[in-house]
């Protein structure tokens, strides 16, 4: 017997189990690529972003934060674009991209979670109906059933509990990884848009400052 | 890359893998169903058991299988009529060489013995009240070494009556299995003639067991055989 034919022993919902691992998995790749892009080298970015801005260079670190792609450069971008507007609407800017970029990377893990809970449940009702079945057959046999009409239905039944878990666990890990990753990574915007903020308003004191001098030495 | 493209490459290739998954699966073969050459199977404590889980305690019971249980011999303790469990049937299967009994005086009569008694009384000192004495009956109780079934492999001996000896009687063999399925020690549980002792146990020594697999653990396992003699 290979194992195809016990896949196909445990009926319809075995099917509604590969159709969720199909879905599972395609999310995981999905939120594997997307975290994979997302991730950058934030130091080395916060170097050049400051020098951008110490500058006055917005347009440079615009153009440096395009080139990146990273939600960490997308809301960076966003708040240098309301840079003329003041420091209060970057800081509103970067939110606003912040909560955005923060929804894009959480895309598709509810539907993850999702997986990992139903499949095992999933799992669970084939082995109800299953077992129905099977006391059924016994009570059809009015009680001849032998003891292979017994393990025959019992054992098919549980296969789709098996194989439920089976998509249902590296779901679950997966899952708890992604949204780990992304709470990284939120927490890496949070540093940098801090970070960002931080410095638009450090040029605006150093630009105050000098004129202050200039006007003392005059 | 855009995110529609990434989603759309990630469900490819979750359709792609699941495909080869179940390409694999026609490949990866599981040993389920063993084959059944014309063999005998032993059962410990399942077959012919009650089909009540947790109830028989330390008593694994028989079962021999052989020919079609016409008729189940059913001992029943009356005192408790609670127990008036339905037996499954012990599952048969066929074998064609097991009577020499018809071309000597031997036992031709060999049915399965459902030993229900044990389930009303748990306690395995008392297990000679699972073999019928005197009613012709060739059947197995195992004692213990674990559930499973172990299969004796085909071209075993029966005993062949000796000549000279005018006695009807059951010769109760106790006797271990070993993991690689030779016949370990035996030991002699009812006295009788030494010719039909002899007899018994010189072709039990020679009876081979399916092995257990490599995954079980390799105990011995103890199980008790009769060879009623009967006259023609």
């Amino acid at each position: 017997m290979n194992l195809l034919d016990i896949f196909l022993k445990g009926g319809f919902i075995m099917w509604l189990i590969l159709a969720s691992s199909i879905v599972g998995l395609a999310v995981s790749i999905d939120r594997f690529i997307m975290l994979r892009k997302a991730k950058i080298n934030v130091p080395a970015f916060m170097v050049r972003i400051r020098g951008f801005i110490k500058k006055k260079d917005i347009s440079g670190a615009i153009s440096y934060c395009m080139q990146e792609k990273s939600p960490v450069a997308n809301i960076v971008r966003k708040g240098l674009k309301k840079y003329k507007y003041g420091h209060d609407r970057v800081k509103d800017a970067i939110e606003n991209a912040g909560s955005q970029e923060v929804s894009k990377l959480e895309k598709g893990l509810s539907v993850l979670a999702s997986v990992a809970g139903i499949a095992p449940l999933l799992g669970f009702l084939g082995t109800v109906t299953g077992m129905i079945q099977a006391f059924m057959t016994i009570q059809d046999l009015a009680g001849a059933a032998n003891p292979s009409d017994l393990a025959g239905g019992i054992w098919e039944a549980l296969i789709t509990t098996a194989f439920g878990l089976i998509i249902g666990i590296p779901a679950l890990a997966l899952y708890n990884y992604f949204l780990s990753a992304v709470k990284k990574l939120v927490g890496e915007m949070e540093t940098v848009a801090n970070d960002v903020i931080d410095v638009i308003q450090d040029g605006g004191k150093d630009e105050v400052e000098i004129d202050d001098e200039i006007e003392m030495e005059l | 890359m855009s995110n529609q493209n990434v989603t759309r490459v990630s469900y490819s290739a979750s359709v792609i893998f699941h495909l080869i998954l179940l390409i694999l699966f026609l490949v990866i073969f599981i040993p389920l169903k063993y084959t059944k050459d014309n063999a005998v199977e032993l059962s410990f404590g399942i077959l012919g058991g009650t089909g009540s889980s947790g109830s028989d305690g330390a008593a694994f019971d028989e079962v021999l299988e052989k020919s079609e249980p016409k008729e189940k011999d059913i001992t029943k303790d009356k005192n408790l009529e609670v127990k008036e469990v339905e037996l499954p049937k012990a599952k048969n299967t066929d074998v064609s060489d097991v009577s020499p009994a018809q071309k000597d005086k031997e036992v031709k009569k060999e049915t399965v013995k459902q030993t229900e008694q044990r389930e009303s009384n748990n306690s395995t000192g008392d297990k000679k009240g699972n073999i019928n004495k005197g009613t012709g009956d060739f059947g197995f109780y195992f004692e213990g070494g674990g559930l499973g079934t172990r299969k004796i492999l085909p071209g075993y001996p029966l005993p062949v009556y000796p000549d000279g000896v005018n006695k009807e009687i059951d010769i109760r063999l106790k006797f271990t299995i070993k993991p690689d399925g030779t016949v370990g020690s035996i030991f002699l549980l009812t006295k009788a003639d030494t010719r039909l002792e002899n007899a018994a146990i010189n072709s039990l020594w020679q009876w081979r067991f399916e092995p257990l697999n490599a995954n079980q653990v390799q105990n011995d396992q103890t199980a008790v055989i009769v060879f009623p003699y009967r006259l023609q």
